[in-house]
């Protein structure tokens, strides 16, 4: 015996040659707790599994072999690995190998296992270095918990949904404890925990042989957003969950400053809902363009005039109806020069909207817009300066009738400047113009009184006022 | 028998077809942009300086700005000035030419179109807008609490501008009065309930920034013509 103990102290003083420890710990979540000879898994209700995580850690510097994971039922059968690596497993030094232990059963009575985590030889698995631990558990009745509409639930994993509510209301849930035991079964503890979840239960109830009791929970959503909480009926602890959830805005009720709107205008816009919103929302409110002429794709002018863009931002206050844009009770918009479909589109983003988003105005093609017009003589010519817009981009045609200074008429010159303008018009980003029509004259020029020019368009037909030469 | 004393060669009838210049604006920035297209659907064009500009006045072919320290006008032309703000009166009668006051030194020059020209002024309030009249010029001044042309008083105001022509833009509180020189007025609310007009700046001949708290704006000052539009660019 002696010599044996002598040996042994040889080996363990032999560098290289010392054996690899391992110690098991149990894990609370990532915390690990040293494993001492017995664990013990508490009550479990009966029909339940619980799953215990352990660690089996190599302490020294060498690595070693896992060769044995066994658990041996010694009272009942309701232990059992549930999740590991496979053996032979090698260990680094200083690294962990994991692996689950899991309890069920339905008999009510106590259970016993031993654990057990070998590094021996493949042959003689775990009868070589063993550590090993205890384990314990004791399955109680169980209660069967049910739940009345709206909510839904328990599932396999006992969650308990509340679904989705308007953020400030409530809603309460029954829910039924049957005790399908031939003997009374007091529950303890009955807790709720959440911070949206509410109950007026006792914290501890007893039901009497194949009864059941009833009790309520409140969801009370406070803000948009999920919440979640705990039920717990004696050993068995639920998940309970619910949204809250902002109510979509209600539709919207565009005010523009007048029924009628055509191109060369600016416009004012106002939003409200029609009813008060219920949350403080905001978003985006865009502006789109679409011409009726088929020779441009877009009028940059026509945009929210302030910013020079087409987007603005809305808000509005919880209990208003008033929106803001950009800030302001009102946004002004330019119609461009450009005959077409302006749209205005809300995006309410996450707040949701009643109704439809978008409204259209649409700004009809129409004859030549004269800004202004006015007429000058050179010496030997005549000027017409005209400046306006076309939304149709059609113009061209137009006549010039001059008078004398007396009022005769003199003569009416035809003139289609179609191309000119077709020119001009394929650079710009509208349709205004300024216009300088000259007349070679010869003889004496300030016998010319005045001219009055009519200009012609797709849609119709303007003419100047008589405009008269200094 | 009506006597042709002429003719027209209607073939050689032309047309001359550019984008409307409506003038210059001045951004919150300081800086000169042009503004293009029709009235309500204008749209401003490259800033015409690269820098700030204190003070604007342009007509239908120039403009005469002041920096902090120097004049210079649309045609290229930039000499040293004195610091600060100033007035600048187009003179209409001497195209090239203008007054122009600053307000911080007090001083008046008579601008060539080359050089600055000192002036003898001594003015009886603190001026607010310059005119060109023939062969001299006119100014308003804020004095006892009215704005006064001469031995005119205009009443309160909290800003003036000076028309060619003999007429005047005033502003009070959120609201702007023109005054024609025939004794007509015409009024136009500007900005909100509360809201104030800052100034005018003379974009051309024809239209006036008219600078609020919430808003730059144009009025068009042509007789029949007149009305407010909103100018792109905000004013805070």
């Amino acid at each position: 015996m002696k010599a044996r103990l002598l040996f042994l102290a040889a080996l363990a003083l032999a560098p290289g040659m010392l054996e690899a420890q391992v110690v098991l710990y149990s894990l609370n979540g990532i915390a690990p707790s040293p494993l001492g000879s017995v664990y013990g898994y508490g009550q479990v209700a009966a029909g339940d599994t619980m799953i215990v995580r352990f660690r089996a850690l190599n302490t020294g510097t060498a690595p070693v072999t896992i060769t044995c994971l066994s658990i041996k039922n010694t009272t009942g059968a309701g232990f059992s690995i549930v999740n590991s690596s496979s053996t032979p497993f090698v260990v680094a030094a200083g690294q962990p190998m994991d692996f689950f232990v899991g309890f069920s059963a339905t008999a009510i009575t106590s259970y016993a296992a031993t654990l057990q985590v070998g590094t021996g030889t493949a042959t003689d698995a775990c009868g070589g270095t063993i550590e090993s631990a205890i384990l314990l558990a004791t399955v109680v009745p169980a209660p069967i918990l049910t739940v009345a509409a709206p909510c839904t639930g328990p599932d396999a994993n006992k969650n308990i949904s509340f679904g989705r509510i308007v953020q400030g209301t409530q809603e309460a849930c029954t829910l039924s404890i049957l005790n399908p035991f031939p003997q009374a079964l007091t529950v303890s503890p009955l807790l709720v925990t959440g911070a949206a979840f509410t109950t007026t239960s006792a914290n501890a109830v007893t039901i009497a042989a194949g009864q059941s009791v009833s009790f309520t929970i409140q969801f009370s959503p406070a803000a948009g957003s999920a919440f979640s909480g705990t039920l717990v009926v004696g050993t068995r602890t639920y998940a309970l969950a619910g949204t809250g959830f902002s109510p979509p805005l209600s539709s919207l009720v565009w005010n523009f400053d007048s029924t009628k709107i055509g191109s060369g205008e600016q416009h004012t816009l106002s939003l409200q809902l029609s009813a008060p919103a219920t949350v403080t929302a905001a978003g985006s409110m865009t502006l789109a363009f679409s011409p009726s002429v088929n020779t441009v794709t877009d009028d940059a002018a026509v945009r929210f005039v302030a910013t020079s863009t087409r987007v603005a931002s809305f808000a509005v206050n919880a209990g208003a109806t008033a929106i803001t844009l950009n800030a302001q009770p009102s946004i002004v918009f330019s119609t461009g020069t450009t005959a077409g479909t302006i749209t205005f589109t809300v995006d309410s983003g996450i707040f949701g909207l009643s109704g439809s988003p978008a409204t259209s105005v649409t700004t009809p093609p129409a004859p030549i817009a004269l800004s202004s017009s006015a007429a000058t003589s050179r010496a030997n010519e005549l000027d017409v300066v005209i400046s306006g817009f076309d939304n149709t981009y059609s113009i061209g045609g137009m006549s010039f009738a001059f008078v004398d200074r007396s009022g005769a008429a003199i003569v009416t010159i035809p003139a289609d400047f179609s191309t000119d303008f077709q020119t001009f018009l394929k650079g710009q980003t509208g349709s205004s113009f300024l216009m300088r029509v000259s007349f070679p004259v010869t003889g004496d020029v300030s016998q010319v009184g005045g001219v009055t020019v009519v200009l012609n368009n797709a849609a119709g037909v303007v003419t100047t006022p008589s405009l008269k030469f200094p | 028998m009506k006597i042709l004393l002429f003719s027209f060669v209607a073939a050689c009838a032309w047309a001359q077809i550019e984008n409307p210049q409506l003038g210059v604006m001045l951004d919150v920035n300081g800086r000169a942009q042009p503004v293009s297209g029709a009235p309500a659907a204008a749209v401003v064009g490259m800033p015409w300086f690269d820098g700030a500009v204190l003070s604007l006045a342009c007509s239908v072919g120039e403009c005469v700005a002041k920096t902090e320290s120097a004049l210079f006008t649309s045609a290229g032309v930039v000499v040293d000035a004195p610091p600060g703000a100033a007035i600048i009166a187009l003179d209409a009668f001497s195209p090239g030419a203008a007054y122009v006051y600053f307000v911080e030194s007090g001083k008046l020059a008579r601008w060539t179109g080359n050089e600055l020209v000192p002036l003898d002024f001594a003015p009886s309030g603190d001026v607010l807008s310059l005119r060109a009249v023939a062969g001299g010029f006119e100014y308003a001044v804020k004095r006892d609490g009215e704005i006064w042309i001469g031995g005119k008083s205009l009443g309160v105001a909290n800003a003036v501008l000076l028309l060619d022509g003999g007429g005047a833009l005033l502003a009070s509180g959120g609201n702007v009065r023109l005054l024609r020189s025939d004794g007509t007025e015409l009024h136009f609310a500007v900005a909100g309930p509360g809201g104030f007009v800052g100034g005018f700046i003379r974009m051309s001949d024809q239209f006036v920034q008219v600078i609020t708290d919430d808003g730059m704006w144009a009025l068009d000052t042509e007789p029949g013509h007149e009305q407010m539009f909103l100018l792109p660019g905000v004013s805070h």
